[in-house]
């Protein structure tokens, strides 16, 4: 009790710069909890958007997967309920969808054009595919209806319900053709993505020559950073059937490159804000120690232990050091929050062009995690700024100090 | 006076005055390490650009420009080509303008087809204009008899795992929208360290891409190079006097996605960057305060023996503008050197586009810093005004202090 008064009273000794010690916590940690959950949010918004059209795990065979960009009918993968189910039931898994990915010639009967086309289960795609409708509807049950990307709708005038021919390459590399009716336009967020032409998987094995085979089985999982263990689980669990590969997006190089590079600016830049704050820090402890020498002294001489100093200046630092995270906590929170409900606009030309669909309106990622990281950040550097300077108090000879 | 007095402050407690500069330094080696990437990200990729493909300017028939991702041959050039390329070559000797058409076309080996960015271009002219290194076979056009020759970029060779002799077959669609194809012997593999040439480009000799693609001597676009980047401007107000019937693009237009992207950037650096100059001000202000607290009874002293007001403020605040000019030197002396070395040697980002297929944002691989003096000169003033600011509230506080209360302690 006569410990924690001592502290009090030394604290509130020089408001002025209480305050000013306080605020620099204060802003550290609070724009470290800002620039964790803005990162995060644009780590999320960028990453979910590229991992959306590719998946977080990809099964396909070895040779698919060494040769995937050119998408080769020749190395399908067997597929069947069993198989999906297998997957399914993998701890993490949210989704399996398994896709054909090919390119054909779309005939309007006036002009034709070469588009990008993906064969997709329309049922287990349901949810993703009505989000991104322009136009039209998604058929439900079974249907040999086929969806265009708005771009690719622009170029041969096409609008859901008319009809087109579908030219393409079957499995074998013979030509084969048929007439398809447009149930709906999507939009897909990226100039890119909307050339392509999505076509209900059975339409595309039987169109392709490619019965119970798919290119590849696109897992999404419930939390996308988990997709290296549970690309692991999938290949010790034995359900793949032989010469078959496992790829998480942390392998696939660009999209990994990506989120290295933001991981690593978001790190780089919480530690020179922590950094930036802990010189502040261990200079205003420095000169606050300093200044009490001699009542240090006092102290040491009335019989106080090298080791209590030690706790009583430590215990100051603490405290502030807390006070100063929850105040940063605090100021930021509202901040985040509408960071988190409004984002940031950043609609630039430079967006657009990306082949990616990127959103334009970045928000940051709200997590009490991040909060408490930042909380825990704050209260260890001004600790750790501190040391130094709580040391050296606690080295004082209390005659030293007298004179 | 005042000035020696406060330059003697500074060295009374030299950590206390490093440990103060110390957050100046920092802030201000943020500024240039940071100020030198974005600019150097920005000049790299423009100049990669330049160099391997779009040149200073081209020039197209009108709305060739707008639709180009379509990909049409609709809008050719063939009469004012000639033209505009003999009018060039009288006018500017020194400078370079390339004829090409520019077409899309699947590439196969026989086993895989993937699609990609046909040029027809003059080899032995282009090659020279444009520097790209050739990793395999040669840039000379001189194929054995029958054979037409191809060049390739290196990530779509990889790709393909093909190496110089090995034959591909282009298919395309004509000007007429018919479907054409032909053979061709790879002649080299060329790196441009430009994602578009090096994923997605194949050349082929203009004469060999006007017969396949049923064009006559009709081209898609010019392509104008010079020495300097200033030039750009010469050449299209010449191109804008002689050919106004044209449509232009120059790099800065063709640069500006990567310039956008770098904008996004700045905004969220500047807002770190902001915070980071609050918490030093606010270092930088309680250290002062402290030091005019621990000097009151001197403070007062010198009131006492007439100095003014005004006097005490500038005083204290020439002691801030030390400090600021110690953190910000430091700043500069320990990021300028880094960034030098980085000018010259780089960061090397290829690992992360290898391997990648959609690379069709123009990145370079190779970043160079690139610093300015600007940049540098910005950078150091931005430490001083903080340091200087944050030493404003004590040096007030302490200017209003009456002697008699001071002196009292």
């Amino acid at each position: 009790m006569m410990l924690f008064s001592l502290l009090y009273r030394n604290m509130t000794r020089h408001r002025l710069r209480l305050f000013l010690t306080l605020f620099a916590i204060a802003v550290s940690v609070g724009l470290s909890f800002t620039g964790f959950s803005m990162f995060t949010g644009i780590e999320k918004d960028l990453l979910q958007g590229v991992l959306k059209t590719s998946g977080h795990v990809v099964v396909a065979t070895q040779e698919y997967l060494a040769k995937s960009r050119f998408e080769p009918l020749v190395y399908s993968l067997p597929w069947d309920n069993r198989l999906a189910a297998l997957l399914q039931n993998i701890p993490g898994v949210e989704k399996v969808s398994p896709r054909i990915r090919f390119g054909l010639l779309l005939d309007n009967g006036d002009k034709n054009e070469p588009f990008p086309a993906v064969g997709v289960d329309f049922e287990i795609e349901y949810a993703d595919l009505v989000s991104m409708v322009a136009a039209g509807a998604i058929p439900r049950g079974e249907t040999r209806n086929i969806l265009l990307g708005r771009d690719a709708a622009a170029q041969l005038n096409l609008k859901p319900g008319d009809r087109v021919t579908l030219v393409g390459k079957t499995a074998f590399n013979s030509l084969t053709a048929e007439e398809a009716g447009i149930s709906a336009i999507l939009d897909l967020g990226a100039p890119q993505l909307n050339k392509v032409v999505v076509m209900p998987l059975p339409r595309a094995q039987s169109f392709l020559e490619m019965e119970g085979r798919v290119s590849v089985a696109q897992i999404y999982l419930h939390d996308f950073l988990a997709a290296p263990r549970v690309a692991e689980q999938i290949l010790v669990s034995g359900v793949l059937p032989q010469d078959c590969g496992v790829e998480s997006w942390k392998e696939r190089s660009l999209i990994a490159g990506i989120y290295a590079i933001f991981h690593g600016v978001k790190r780089i830049l919480v530690g020179l804000i922590m950094l930036a704050a802990g010189i502040g820090i261990l200079n205003i402890m420095l000169l606050t120690f300093m200044e009490r020498r001699k009542e240090i002294g006092v102290l040491r001489a009335l019989g106080c232990t090298r080791s209590l100093v030690f706790i009583t200046l430590s215990c100051e630092v603490l405290l502030q050091g807390i006070v100063g995270a929850a105040a940063g906590i605090l100021w930021s929170i509202p901040l985040v929050r509408w960071l988190s409900i409004h984002g940031i606009n950043l609609t630039a030309e430079g967006t657009k062009a990306l082949p990616i669909p990127v959103k334009t309106v970045i928000h940051a990622q709200a997590d009490p995690a991040f909060a408490l990281l930042a909380f825990g950040l704050g209260v260890i550097v001004s600790l750790v700024a501190s040391l130094w300077p709580i040391f050296k108090a606690g080295l004082i000879e209390p005659v030293e100090a007298m004179r | 006076m005042i000035f020696k007095i406060a330059f003697r402050n500074l060295f009374r407690n030299v950590r206390r005055s490093l440990l103060t500069a110390g957050a100046v330094w920092i802030a201000v080696f943020i500024l240039i390490f940071t100020g030198a990437f974005l600019k150097g990200f920005e000049e790299s990729t423009v100049a990669v650009q330049i160099k391997t493909d779009t040149g200073l300017l081209r020039v197209a028939a009108r709305n060739y420009f707008s639709q180009e991702n379509e990909w049409s041959l609709d809008q050719t050039l063939k009469k004012e080509a000639e033209d505009f390329l003999q009018t060039f070559a009288e006018q500017f000797p020194r400078d370079k303008a390339d004829p090409r058409v520019t077409f899309r076309a699947d590439i196969s080996d026989g086993q895989f087809t993937t699609r990609v960015r046909g040029v027809g271009i003059n080899p032995d002219h282009f090659f020279q204009t444009f520097k790209m290194a050739l990793t395999q076979g040669s840039l000379k056009a001189s194929a054995e008899s029958g054979n037409i020759p191809l060049w390739m970029g290196a990530a779509l060779a990889k790709d393909f795992g093909a190496k110089a002799g090995d034959y591909f077959t282009l298919t395309a669609r004509t000007r007429h929208g018919s479907y054409t194809a032909n053979t061709f012997i790879l002649q080299g593999i060329v790196e441009g360290g430009n994602p578009v040439v090096d994923f997605l480009s194949v050349y082929l000799p203009l004469a060999e891409a006007q017969t396949l693609l049923d064009m006559s001597a009709e081209i898609t676009e010019i392509v104008v190079s010079g020495e300097r980047r200033k030039k750009s401007r010469a050449f299209e107000s010449w191109a804008a006097e002689h050919f106004p019937q044209l449509d232009r693009q120059n790099w800065v237009e063709e640069s500006r996605p990567i310039r956008e992207i770098n904008t996004v950037r700045r905004k969220v650096i500047r807002i770190l960057l902001g915070g980071i100059l609050l918490i030093a001000l606010s270092g930088i202000a309680n250290t002062m305060l402290m030091a005019c607290f621990e000097r009151k009874k001197e403070i007062g002293m010198m009131k006492a023996l007439g100095l003014s007001s005004s006097g005490l403020v500038s005083l204290i605040l020439i002691e801030g503008v030390l400090i600021g000019i110690l953190g910000a030197g430091l700043g500069f002396a320990t990021a300028w050197p880094v960034v030098l070395w980085l000018e010259v040697h780089g960061i090397n980002f290829g690992r992360f586009l290898e391997g990648s297929t959609s690379a069709a944002v123009s990145m370079a691989s190779q970043i160079f810093f690139f610093p300015t003096a600007w940049l540098a000169l910005r950078a150091f003033l931005t430490g001083v005004v903080v340091a200087s600011l944050a030493t404003l509230y004590p040096a007030w506080k302490f200017a209003k202090t009456h002697p008699l209360e001071a002196l009292r302690g």
